[in-house]
């Protein structure tokens, strides 16, 4: 599958134009941004993203709930969604994968190597032929 | 004249056996007043240690209690009463069960503070802690009393109040926890920023444009790694630091820590030579953490390298543990470094003023971890003979449970 549009859903500003200008000019991706759960859910309906990268420690709702809430959204079931977070311990990705997300980049990550990080977890989650 | 004169053979033993009876007397007496003067003593000793068991028993922040086996009171400081907010127990009475009734009523829990007070008070030395419904934190430790044949003639009880020691503790670590996730945060966006600009991805730089980002780049990872040094650190000291132990293969871990140190010891011009002796070796590690000592060396072995030199990582198979070994080509470990090589702060002296850059925690942590394994971290090196650093891991659990 290939990739075109990335909603990129964070808190905070500099992280939101890094993560843009990176993805852009290193991957060529059209970036959507939004500052919040709220922001997501307006943004995603317009924007048709290929993949969702999802901070998960947000004010208001956080990663996970908003997950859920995008998942209930139509179309939006398959997308795969990737979650943003410092913390790392392996049992805490383990019950984000069983959330449903295709993956988890640990932050701080490395923004030269962020579109090979993406692309490797949607890869790695694109549904089967059931 | 006879008859009423004893004949003078009588005369003398008769006097023979009043000076003798004079003499024993004498013993006696003697034997009495020493008796009298020992128990004089002993009496005065018994008074002295009275007052020295009460004045240690006094003169202490922490609450005092002693029960005979049979709940009789033998000791209570004025501090038991006052911090547990109970009346004073009287010594000689029998009321060890009432007493623990009364603390128990102030205890967040009374119940399981009884059932825990029961159990420890019928094993032989214990401790543990016991949150007030006030919001206090009492640590308490008890020990039978033992006559010197073992018999056990009752219980001594400490309480001590630890509420401020906790509050001390949660507040360093709200404040560590703040501060580092405070200068993460910028670090992150500086160190993206940076990658972004110094990669060329922005447009190209002048020749010494460039060169500044590298510096500043350069930088920008090294605060990042003292941050996170000083965080783990802080974990390790507080017993924070989370582990998730499994059983797993030593070689991709170690494949993994030299991959992310590659393009370090590229800068630096040194290569890296892993030598798996044991592919299939297996220990209980956690994956992430035995990475990150292996990265710890490996960025040690890379600061103390000529250019041009060798670090090898070696994986082998010992009796009943599996061995990692890194080896670098620099200066060894000074002599007077030895004893404390893996304490906090401790560097060596790098040959090169731009390798500089350690935390001064490497080791450290390093060592924290191993231990945390079941492992031990050791080192062999001779002045100017470079430094092998050894992580031995046990290779089945038994081997660490039974260490």
């Amino acid at each position: 599958m290939s990739i075109e549009t990335v909603l990129l859903v964070d808190d905070d500003e500099d992280i939101r134009t890094l993560c843009e200008l990176g993805l852009r000019r290193l991957a060529g991706w059209n970036v959507v941004l939004a500052g919040s759960g709220q922001e997501a859910l307006a943004a995603v309906d317009h924007a048709r993203p290929d993949v969702i990268l999802l901070d998960v420690m947000m004010p208001g709702e956080d990663g996970l709930q908003v997950l859920e809430r995008l998942r209930a959204r139509e179309g939006l079931a398959k997308v795969p969604v990737i979650f943003l977070t410092a913390k790392v311990q392996t049992h805490e990705v383990e019950r984000y994968r069983k959330l449903g997300a295709a993956g988890v980049i640990r932050k701080p990550f490395e923004v030269l190597k962020l579109p090979d990080e993406i692309r490797k977890l949607v890869e790695g989650s694109s549904p089967g032929p059931c | 004249m006879s008859g009423g004169s004893a004949n003078p053979d009588e005369m003398r033993r008769l006097l023979a056996r009043v000076a003798t009876l004079e003499q024993l007397l004498e013993v006696y007496e003697r034997s009495v007043a020493e008796q009298s003067d020992r128990l004089i003593t002993e009496r005065e000793r018994l008074r002295f240690q009275t007052a020295l068991l009460e004045a240690q028993g006094e003169a202490t922040v922490d609450g005092i209690l002693s029960v005979s086996g049979d709940g009789v009171v033998l000791f209570a400081n004025r501090r038991l009463a006052e911090m547990w907010g109970i009346p004073p127990p009287r010594p000689g009475a029998k009321s060890w069960e009432t007493l623990l009734r009364a603390m128990a009523a102030r205890a967040a829990q009374p119940e399981d503070f009884l059932e825990r007070a029961t159990t420890l008070a019928a094993g032989g030395e214990g401790r543990d802690e016991v949150a007030l419904a006030d919001g206090r934190t009492f640590d308490y430790h008890t020990a039978p009393i033992l006559a010197p044949e073992g018999t056990r003639l009752g219980r001594v009880w400490h309480f001590r109040d630890v509420s401020r020691d906790k509050e001390v503790a949660r507040l360093k670590d709200e404040f560590i926890s703040a501060v580092s996730h405070e200068l993460r945060t910028p670090l992150t966006s500086i160190r993206a920023a940076l990658d972004l600009i110094a990669s060329g991805t922005t447009g190209a730089l002048p020749p010494e444009a460039a060169r500044l980002a590298a510096v500043a780049q350069d930088n920008c990872q090294r605060l990042g790694r003292l941050v996170n040094d000083v965080l783990d650190m802080e974990k390790i000291e507080a017993g924070r630091l989370d582990f998730e132990v499994q059983r797993g293969a030593v070689a991709p871990v170690l494949a993994e820590a030299v991959e992310s140190m590659h393009a370090y010891g590229e800068s630096l011009g040194v290569t890296f030579a892993l030598e798996i002796e044991a592919p299939g070796a297996e220990a209980h590690l956690d994956r992430d953490r035995l990475r990150q000592v292996v990265e710890n060396l490996l960025s040690n072995a890379l600061r103390f390298s000529p250019r041009g030199g060798t670090v090898r990582v070696h994986l082998t198979r010992l009796e009943d543990e599996v061995r990692i070994s890194v080896a670098d080509e620099g200066p060894g470990i000074p002599h007077e470094l030895r004893g404390r090589i893996f304490d906090r702060f401790t560097q060596g002296h790098a040959p090169a003023a731009r390798r500089r850059g350690g935390s001064g925690l490497g080791l450290s942590i390093a060592r924290a971890i191993v231990e945390r394994l079941g492992g031990r971290i050791h080192f062999e090196s001779e002045p100017g003979q470079g430094a092998t650093f050894h992580v031995d891991l046990p290779a089945r659990l038994e081997a660490r449970t039974g260490a």
